[in-house]
């Protein structure tokens, strides 16, 4: 354990070496979240509510979901695609480490960077615009939603990565994934504003399990009749999405040549 | 310490056809042999020089001896592990430090990735400070350690990865061309820190290196990889015996003399005063030394083997 508590000690400190990028990568993010709250402003403008949702709940639900985002989305594992085609990855290969050990320490390091900024920003704006907020409900099941969302984040992530043993093309199939990702997980609204039957469907696939479930067990709690099949969706993908990684990544690595690397 | 037996190792690579739609859903591949049914032993505690061409099938061998690379067929046995299975036990008794590949934290001092080391082999504290400063001493780089690896010239560099890679002292260490880029002081230092290292730690090594200056000073056995295939397994003085039918006879002329003086001897290889160099066969070697006392006046003369380059140039010419 004490090899990855320095792999994590070490991520902190490369952070360091760049503060100034940090802290732009920070901005841009407030950005992001500050036009996704105004959009929403306008909205309720000339309403008071939006489908199930009040104005108070709607801005509880953007804020703790930018912050489940900046959590659950913190990875350092986009750079492991790179590293595959650079044959970097052979010094990780040589040294007596998991592969997903290490690129879990070094999330966890990027993880903790950002939730801290995170907090910070979504203190600075609940206090600059006064945004009213629901107080958070469920923590301890928040938590172990946030946890299986943390997992299969993580898996997804390698995944897109490990294309780099197949094609050197990996940036545009990231991307495409991620920009489709952040839509259908709940980053940017409510996923039970959809019809009902899309909001079903969306319940069997992963994504959900990223950003909306946690996020609205803060807001709502738990609620209704499919919690049970909720919780057994987000576990199972997360365990199932782990194996299916492994899978791949140990086809990846006995396929791949690393010639001339 | 090493068994292989009839390893081959193909990569495959996408033949490009000028047609987009073909391209995607109809790939073709080129095979490359890039290791062909090589076989060799390698004792505990040798120091091994494995030499070819570019592209000779050098790296890929060392990669699938150290686990980074999956033979497509036959057997290895490395320190009583088949390498690709990667046990922790295995990886923490080896090492793999390129010339060309940077393995240190980029952005952070040196120290910063011993640290890292010290963590991830495990290392007792006290054991680790001792060989860090004992490697630290053998290649006098105290003063490097907290500099940022970036601000580093390629000499520093290397001596930084060197140690990073042997802080865990390992039994068995590759090291593919760790001299290359560097100027002669810093060649020669890490030469020294190689033996020296090699001596202190009873450590098998196999090195590979296109200056045959670091074979010549290091090595005993010679591995030459041609083409994928071992052309020579032997020791280096069997192959300069074997190879060099030429001597070289280097004399510091008294004072200068008339050209026809020298034809007299026969065509010297170089000549700037006071410098004269013949390439003489060695059969023809005691009677020339003796032409060349009774005609020239001299100061000093040495008689020398061809260069290793030569020796294995001449090897290669007759491979081809």
């Amino acid at each position: 354990m004490r090899r990855y508590f320095q792999v994590f000690t070490v991520t902190l400190k490369e952070y360091f070496a760049y503060r100034l990028n940090f802290v732009l990568w920070r901005f841009r993010m407030i950005l992001s979240t500050m036009i996704t709250l105004f959009l929403w402003m306008g909205v309720f403008d000339s309403r008071s509510s939006f489908g199930s949702y009040s104005k108070e709940r709607l801005l509880s639900y953007l804020l703790f979901s930018s912050l489940v985002t900046t959590f659950i989305a913190s990875s350092r594992i986009s750079n492991l695609a790179y590293e595959i085609q650079s044959g970097g990855i052979m010094n990780l290969l040589l040294k007596p480490l998991s592969i997903f050990g290490y690129y879990a320490a070094t999330d966890a390091a990027d993880k903790l960077m950002n939730v801290f900024f995170g907090l910070v920003e979504f203190l600075l704006i609940v206090m600059s615009f006064q945004i009213p907020l629901v107080p958070p409900q469920q923590i301890g099941w928040f938590l172990i939603f946030l946890c299986s969302g943390v997992c299969i984040s993580f898996s997804i992530n390698l995944m897109l990565s490990f294309i780099g043993f197949w094609t050197p093309e990996v940036w545009a199939p990231r991307f495409l994934f991620m920009m489709l990702v952040t839509f259908v997980s709940g980053a940017y609204f409510p996923l039970d504003l959809l019809p009902s039957f899309v909001y079903r469907i969306f319940l069997f696939t992963p994504f959900p399990y990223l950003y909306f479930m946690p996020t609205k067990i803060l807001v709502d709690g738990l609620q209704g009749p499919y919690f049970i099949q909720q919780l057994i969706c987000s576990l199972g993908w997360a365990i199932g999405l782990f194996f299916l990684a492994r899978f791949i990544w140990k086809r990846g690595i006995k396929n791949f040549s690393f010639w001339g690397r | 310490m090493i068994t292989v037996k009839n390893v081959t190792k193909i990569y495959k690579s996408h033949i490009r056809q000028n047609n987009i739609l073909k391209d995607i859903f109809f790939r073709t591949f080129k095979e490359h042999i890039a290791v062909k049914n090589i076989s060799l032993d390698i004792k505990e505690n040798e120091l091994v020089g494995f030499i070819g061409p570019n592209g000779a099938g050098k790296t890929s061998t060392l990669k699938m001896l150290a686990g980074i690379l999956y033979p497509t067929s036959g057997s290895l046995s490395v320190l009583g592990y088949t390498p690709f299975d990667k046990k922790r036990a295995f990886l923490k008794q080896i090492a793999f430090i390129m010339g060309q590949r940077n393995q240190l934290i980029w952005d952070l001092p040196a120290y910063d990735s011993f640290e890292l080391q010290r963590a991830v082999y495990e290392l007792d504290v006290t054991e680790y400070k001792k060989t860090l400063n004992h490697l630290l001493s053998i290649l006098e780089c105290e003063n490097l350690m907290q500099k940022p690896v970036k601000t580093l010239s390629l000499g520093e560099r290397m001596k930084m990865e060197l140690i990073a890679g042997l802080l865990h002292k390992p039994k068995l260490v590759f090291l593919d061309e760790p001299t290359i880029g560097l100027d002669i002081f810093s060649q020669e230092a890490i030469r020294t820190f190689i033996r020296e290292y090699q001596q202190s730690y009873k450590a098998t090594v196999i090195l590979t290196s296109h200056y045959l200056e670091d074979v010549k000073k290091l090595t005993k056995r010679l591995i030459i990889i041609h083409k994928g295939v071992i052309v020579y397994d032997g020791s280096l003085k069997n192959i300069i015996e074997q190879y060099s039918t030429e001597k070289r006879i280097k004399i510091t002329l008294e004072e200068n003399i008339s050209e026809a003086k020298i034809k007299a001897i026969g065509s010297p290889t170089s000549f700037i005063y006071p410098q004269l160099i013949f390439s003489i066969k060695r059969a023809e070697l005691p009677e020339k030394i003796k032409q060349i006392s009774s005609l020239l006046s001299f100061s000093d003369l040495t008689v020398e083997d061809a260069s290793i380059e030569e020796v294995i140039k001449s090897f290669f010419g007759e491979k081809r």
